[in-house]
């Protein structure tokens, strides 16, 4: 445990100078939350360069690769002051708060899901053991299974824990899932607190989102991407409607963790700047999501250079008569939390004269679901049995989102 | 769309700002307090190997007798079974029985009938592993 502590902390540490670069005007703890979500990208950042260097990994090795060059982000620190007022707190944070521990007790039990130990967990493990990124394992015709295409940023994840530790245990790698939701709480507090000066509603707010980015499955990177692409999106909202080019940019690099972190972080990308696009009408603010596309560019130039191979895509519509049966399997595999979505969906409908102000959570929710549906249609698996092992899933990369166009929209009708 | 006023469309939005908490929340998370937590975990330890419960400590005992780099021809019944020896043999490379020709071992499970080119190297929990004379 006290190795997934460190290994949390030294995250946190990496990704703090460049918080500070990018966001000095946020809250301290909003700061804190994003240098751990930051801290995520660039460890495997190093990890990887390590790795492409020949040079094997070490805890002296990360530390100097990942610390010393985050520390140069001090130069450019840019101090000031805190605008946002203190937080109130209710007994509703502190159901939240014991809620994340017994999350994290949930999460610490044991990895037993398929995608840890056929994908996540089994690359953390070979790489660890490698000493660095095994590219004859992500290249072998053997291995398609383990997806080699997918972004590496959360096994190297893990394999800092196994480094800090000493050895492999995944085990406490489980502590990780509780730190992305203290992360993602830390980030948005500050944001829910914009929309509302009930302090009961924005615990109940607070208390939403936290228990929308757990996942059932620990070890995967559902909940990694739901935290981070959450973080991202929430921020880069409050960035357009404040015109606050530092939100805007910090939101812009969260996305882009994002991206690191699975394959459907990179459609967010997408998705995030067609929603920019739509709600400002401005090429210039879209623009602006550069670095996350930077992210996601990178990534892909990684799969092309060297020669990851996707199990699922074929990239040719091959699908197209099935769509009846598609639609009906869509219908027929209900998000997680049926009452929140049902609560959620509800408000909205209630409340649609200022849902409509939300377009850019709204336009994102809309067109991520259409990239995960024309996915579906390039599938190279038989795409019902894909869409029964995954659509429930990817829903939950929109309900956080989609829980806050619901919130803004109450609590200005409330008003 | 709202046609209420006043405290009642401050109830209506609170109440159902209030249920979409109480929705988002897994309650069952409160139980595990009151479980036995050592139990749950051998349970969950169980849960990829349900079908085969010797099958993780055969795996585990061909990682034993095997040197890291070793090539290892896994001949089991089901994909499910090669990818879980995946995780098991990490730093080893695994092929498929097709591709034994290539290998160092191989690791049968479960017990295979005997083959005249094979050398057993260790039986156990239902599997044999055997060094590939070349």
């Amino acid at each position: 445990m006290i190795a997934a502590l460190i290994t949390i902390a030294l995250l946190t540490a990496a990704g703090l100078p460049f918080a500070r670069a990018l966001h000095p005007d946020a809250r301290a703890s909003a700061r804190t939350g994003e240098a751990f979500f930051i801290g995520c990208a660039w460890i495997p950042i190093a990890m990887f360069a390590l790795s492409l260097l020949h040079i094997r990994w070490s805890l002296t090795s990360i530390l100097v690769s990942a610390l010393i060059p985050a520390l140069a982000a001090f130069a450019i620190r840019r101090t000031s002051p805190a605008t946002s007022p203190k937080t109130t707190l209710t007994i509703i944070d502190l159901v939240t708060a014991l809620l994340i521990v017994l999350y994290g007790i949930y999460t610490t039990l044991g990895m037993w899901e398929l995608d840890f130990w056929a994908i996540f967990g089994m690359k953390a493990r070979a790489f660890f053991d490698h000493g660095g990124i095994d590219w004859h394992l992500l290249t072998s015709p053997f291995n398609a299974f383990m997806n080699p295409d997918y972004p590496l940023a959360l096994p190297l994840l893990f394999d800092v824990h196994a480094i800090v530790n000493g050895a492999w245990d995944h085990r406490w790698i489980g502590l990780l899932y509780p730190a992305f939701t203290i992360a993602l709480v830390l980030v948005t507090r500050p944001l829910i607190e914009k929309e509302s000066n009930s302090p009961l509603i924005v615990s109940a707010m607070t208390l939403t989102i936290a228990a929308l980015s757990f996942t059932r499955t620990a070890g995967t990177a559902e909940a990694p991407l739901v935290a981070i692409s959450a973080a991202a999106l929430l921020l880069l909202r409050r960035g357009i409607l404040d015109d606050d080019t530092r939100a805007i940019r910090t939101a812009s690099i969260l996305l882009g963790v994002a991206a690191f972190m699975k394959n459907e972080g990179i459609a967010m990308v997408a998705a995030a700047f067609v929603a920019v696009l739509v709600t400002t009408r401005s090429w210039r603010r879209a623009a602006a999501l550069w670095p996350a596309a930077a992210c996601a560019a990178s990534w892909i130039a990684v799969v092309r250079l060297f020669h990851l191979k996707s199990q699922f895509l074929q990239l040719q519509a091959t699908h197209l008569r099935e769509l009846p049966a598609m639609a009906r399997a869509l219908a027929s595999n209900p998000p997680e939390h049926g009452f929140f979505w049902v609560v959620a969906l509800i408000t909205i409908v209630v409340a649609f004269r200022e849902a409509k102000r939300e377009s850019l959570l709204g336009t994102f929710i809309v067109v991520q679901l259409l990239l995960y549906v024309a996915t579906y249609l390039a599938t190279s698996l038989p795409v019902v049995w894909q869409i029964d092992q995954s659509w429930t899933r990817l829903l939950s990369h929109v309900a956080i989102p989609l829980a806050f166009v619901a919130f803004a929209s109450a609590v200005h009708e409330r008003k | 769309m709202c046609v209420m006023d006043g405290r009642g469309r401050r109830r209506l939005f609170s109440a159902l700002i209030a249920l979409m908490a109480i929705g988002s929340v897994n309650w069952t998370l409160f139980s595990l307090p009151f479980t036995n937590l050592g139990e749950l975990r051998a349970t969950v330890a169980q849960v990829p190997d349900r079908a085969a419960p010797a099958y993780p400590h055969f795996l585990e005992g061909v990682r034993a007798r095997t040197p890291a780099g070793a090539t290892i021809a896994i001949a089991v019944p089901r994909p499910y079974a090669y990818y879980r020896a995946s995780y098991f043999l990490t730093g080893r490379t695994l092929v498929p029985l097709s591709n034994a020709k290539d290998a160092d071992y191989v690791a049968q499970w479960p017990m295979p009938s005997g083959s005249p080119e094979l050398n057993v190297v260790w039986r156990g929990y239902g599997g044999v592993l055997a060094k590939r004379t070349r």
